[in-house]
């Protein structure tokens, strides 16, 4: 808990003002495993706790995706000697390992999700009779309510249950060129295991021929390629026969997918881990910046390779890594709802709620709480443009389709180009126009009639089966992340998933990984019933207008959020037209003002 | 769109070439023909139909206008000889009065007779026509020639009011260089920095844009 509210910012998601609330946690335990939710800021966590506490100098590690492998395997065996006192962590270290010394867990900013939170606490403690224990560091205001809707859904047993995962054909691919990089397959015999999975019982013949065709002839049965290669019949069994297509195949099993990633090694030898070339980018001789929490300065790229040395400064910027970013689960969801009815009403016993009530009596002065049986809605006017804000409390991916959706029938009213931004708790239409909007059409706007039809015509669903598309490429060997330090003789075959998603829906519509990404964006990303039953809680709660002209505590952590994206309703001829001359008259008015 | 570059007139066509009106030439870069087929050699699953729809772009290009050369400013073909080049071949028999200069990039490793073959005339590092040098990558040094280059693939963002924005390739103009857009559409974008005195010609859907 934080000494005061004033501590913790309205928005943000580092956290490290807390560090000094942190330190005696990991004193008293045997080892703490701390976990972020990103691998920067995992970074940062590392550096201020050395920062604030010298003696943990040795004692305290740092374990992420991008860190080298020999490094991790150091850390994990460390953990188990109880060589270390804590250990700074992703989802890393989420599953699969077990260690007897951790006693303490120690989430930093929000979990998304009960299971996911009960989950990183089972990490302490893991021996029968012993209680595992994790304490909840807010990284904002805000997220203070998330800790008492956690423990209270902790308490009822309200946890989430998982969906499984069906018809990855990516992954289908990726394991049988596995199976073709080792001994062989008998494609009928393959088949038929692989028909007695769960995920893919539902495998068609002729899907499955298509993926036999796609790894052998590079295409379907009407283009294909004779000089193709990658997995040919050799005595029987489905084989690689190439050693340069195996050892591609194999470096990239199993990879974390992100940005074109490149090693970083000193330069007097010895790898210390992997950023993303658009961070490189940015870098000049002289800059530091942080990895494997090391201070490092930046000499040159060589041979697509980082080169860099100890920094003597001890603090530097950490690289931005892009990651998955996880939703808000609906069940936690409903009891933040819940929760937000109680700080006001006081009809509460967690102590974080009191703690926040200052904020909550402010967002009450400028704005409005929403209770529970209550929709809010916040239209601001800033020299940004003309702002909307809808608080649905329904987790990021739902947001992402209601505020489409939305834009979409603001935009029948009227041509309009909204940018769409949201977190966890509610999402932000910005428009340089004024919105068309009042209290008569609002109920409209959210009614859940003619849902599927809209959402259909709102969503870029090429756009989300783009972002989807991306994993895809990647674990169905596609794009190629380059082998470690071997970049050069790769870039001829260098090329992105944007790029592969762009052909193929030009010239392969047929293409099963491309079908994939639109399922996933449809299936996974939409959800339609629960948007559906937000929408129908929607119609039957109070509609709350607030207009005013400055940001709001609530908010100010969509404000912030950098993940945005355009929704339009008019011609792209048109859009570009209004930007340019925009973008003309920016230049004219800065070479007036000089 | 007609541009004024080193005193001559140079028409900016959106299917990603410019067209030198008084030398009847017609400038195009980084073509990649091959790169389609050289992926599928490593395993990857790219459609060939890709370097077909280059083509057939260029084709509808030299209808438009009545040009007598058609100069591509390096990476033509990528890295090596294959089963695209067949298609380049029965294409080029179509264009037996076309005169085809090439001026090699980082991706031109053809042997000399494979490019005597296919009819091409090839200067290995430059090119030069005042007021212009043609010169894959922009030299160290610059001198009275302008230079027509290619090898990044500009590509430009739009921003508008509200957080907007759009990509595109584009011609990129500066003081001394013009970096041609990639013309195969199996090409990736670099998005430019942009510095004082550039200038930007992003290729819409529908027509070239001045940004």
């Amino acid at each position: 808990m934080p000494d005061h509210i004033d501590m913790l910012p309205w928005a943000g998601h580092l956290g490290h003002k807390l560090a000094h609330k942190l330190l005696p946690i990991i004193h008293k335990s045997k080892t703490t495993l701390i976990f972020t939710n990103t691998r920067g800021q995992a970074e940062l966590w590392y550096q201020t706790l050395l920062a604030k506490d010298e003696n943990l100098a040795g004692l305290l590690a740092i374990h992420h995706g991008s860190i080298d492998h020999e490094l991790r395997n150091w850390i994990e065996d460390s953990i188990h000697t109880g060589a270390l006192k804590a250990v700074v962590s992703t989802s890393s270290l989420d599953l699969g390992v077990d260690f007897k010394p951790v006693d303490t867990v120690v989430q930093i900013g929000s979990p998304k999700g009960v299971a996911r939170f009960l989950q990183r606490a089972g990490r302490s403690g893991h021996s029968p009779y012993e209680t595992s224990k994790i304490y909840f560091l807010p990284t904002h205001a805000l997220e203070l309510v998330e800790a008492a809707a956690i423990k209270e859904a902790a308490r009822t047993q309200d946890i989430e249950s998982r969906e499984p995962v069906v018809m990855s054909f990516d992954v289908l691919i990726q394991y049988l060129v596995t199976l073709a990089v080792g001994d062989g397959f008998d494609d009928e015999q393959v088949f038929f295991e692989v028909k007695q999975t769960h995920a893919f019982r539902e495998l068609l013949p002729q899907e499955w021929s298509w993926i036999m065709q796609f790894i052998t002839t590079g295409g379907d049965s009407l283009t294909a390629y004779n000089e193709f290669s990658k997995v040919s019949k050799v005595d029987g069994l489905w084989k690689v026969e190439s050693r340069q297509i195996a050892l591609r195949h194999r470096l990239h099993i199993g990879t974390i997918v992100s940005d074109a990633m490149i090693k970083v090694k000193y330069l007097t030898g010895g790898f210390v881990g992997m950023v993303e070339e658009s961070f490189v980018a940015k870098m000049k001789p002289g800059s530091n910046f942080t990895l494997a929490g090391r201070v490092l300065e930046f000499i040159m790229i060589k041979e697509m390779m980082v080169l860099v040395r100890k920094s003597k400064q001890k603090t530097a910027m950490s690289p931005s890594w892009m990651g998955g970013r996880m939703s808000l689960t609906a069940n936690l969801g409903a009891i933040l709802r819940k929760k937000y009815n109680e700080i006001l009403y006081k009809t509460h016993d967690d102590e974080e709620l009191d703690f926040i009530l200052p904020l909550f009596e402010r967002q009450a002065k400028v704005s409005h709480v929403p209770k529970d049986d209550e929709f809010l809605i916040e239209l601001i006017n800033t020299k940004d443009g003309y702002h909307f804000f809808a608080y649905p409390f329904e987790g990021r991916q739902v947001h992402e389709i209601m505020a489409s959706l939305i834009a979409y029938r603001l935009g029948r009213l009227k041509p309009i180009t909204f940018s769409i931004a949201m977190n966890d708790y509610g999402f932000e239409l910005l428009s340089e126009q004024p919105i068309p909007l009042d209290e008569e059409n609002l109920k409209l706007l959210f009614t859940p009639e003619g849902l599927s039809a809209d959402i259909i015509a709102s969503i870029n669903a090429t756009e989300m089966a783009r972002r989807k598309f991306r994993d895809i490429a990647c674990i169905a060997g596609l794009v190629f992340q380059g082998y470690p330090g071997k970049y050069v003789a790769n870039k001829h075959l260098q090329s992105s998933a944007a790029l592969f998603f762009n052909v193929f829906s030009d010239y392969d519509k047929h293409n099963l990984l491309l079908r994939q990404a639109y399922d996933e964006a449809f299936y996974q990303q939409i959800e339609e019933p629960r948007l559906a039953a937000a929408l129908r809680r929607i119609q039957a709660s109070k509609l709350v207008i607030v207009k005013t002209d400055s940001y709001t505590p609530l908010c100010f952590p969509i404000k912030v959020d950098s993940l945005r994206d355009n929704m339009s309703s008019e011609e792209l001829s048109q859009r570009i037209e209004r930007m340019t001359a925009e973008a003309e008259k920016k230049n004219t008015r800065k070479k007036n003002d000089r | 769109m007609i541009v004024e570059c080193g005193g001559e007139q140079l028409v900016l066509n959106k299917e990603r070439a410019v067209y030198w009106k008084r030398e009847k030439m017609l400038i195009i870069s980084d073509l990649h023909i091959g790169k389609s087929a050289h992926f599928r050699k490593s395993g990857i699953q790219v459609p060939d139909t890709v370097g077909l729809t280059d083509l057939a772009r260029l084709s509808a290009i030299l209808k438009e206008y009545p040009a007598e050369v058609l100069l591509v400013t390096g990476d033509m073909f990528h890295n090596n000889i294959n089963s695209d080049a067949n298609a380049f071949l029965e294409w080029r028999d179509r264009y037996p009065v076309l005169k085809v200069v090439l001026v090699k990039g980082n991706h031109d490793a053809l042997r000399n007779e494979d490019y005597e073959a296919l009819g091409i005339e090839v200067h290995t590092k430059e090119l030069l026509c005042a007021p212009f040098r043609f010169i894959h990558d922009k030299p160290r040094e610059f001198d009275e020639y302008y230079n027509i280059t290619g090898h990044i693939h500009p590509g430009v963002v739009i921003y508008g009011r509200a957080r907007q924005q759009l990509k595109f390739p584009c011609f990129y103009f500066t003081e001394h260089c013009l970096v041609m857009p990639a013309f195969s559409v199996f090409t990736g974008l670099k998005i430019v920095k942009p510095e004082p005195g550039d200038r930007f010609y992003a290729i819409t859907p529908g027509k070239v844009v001045k940004v």
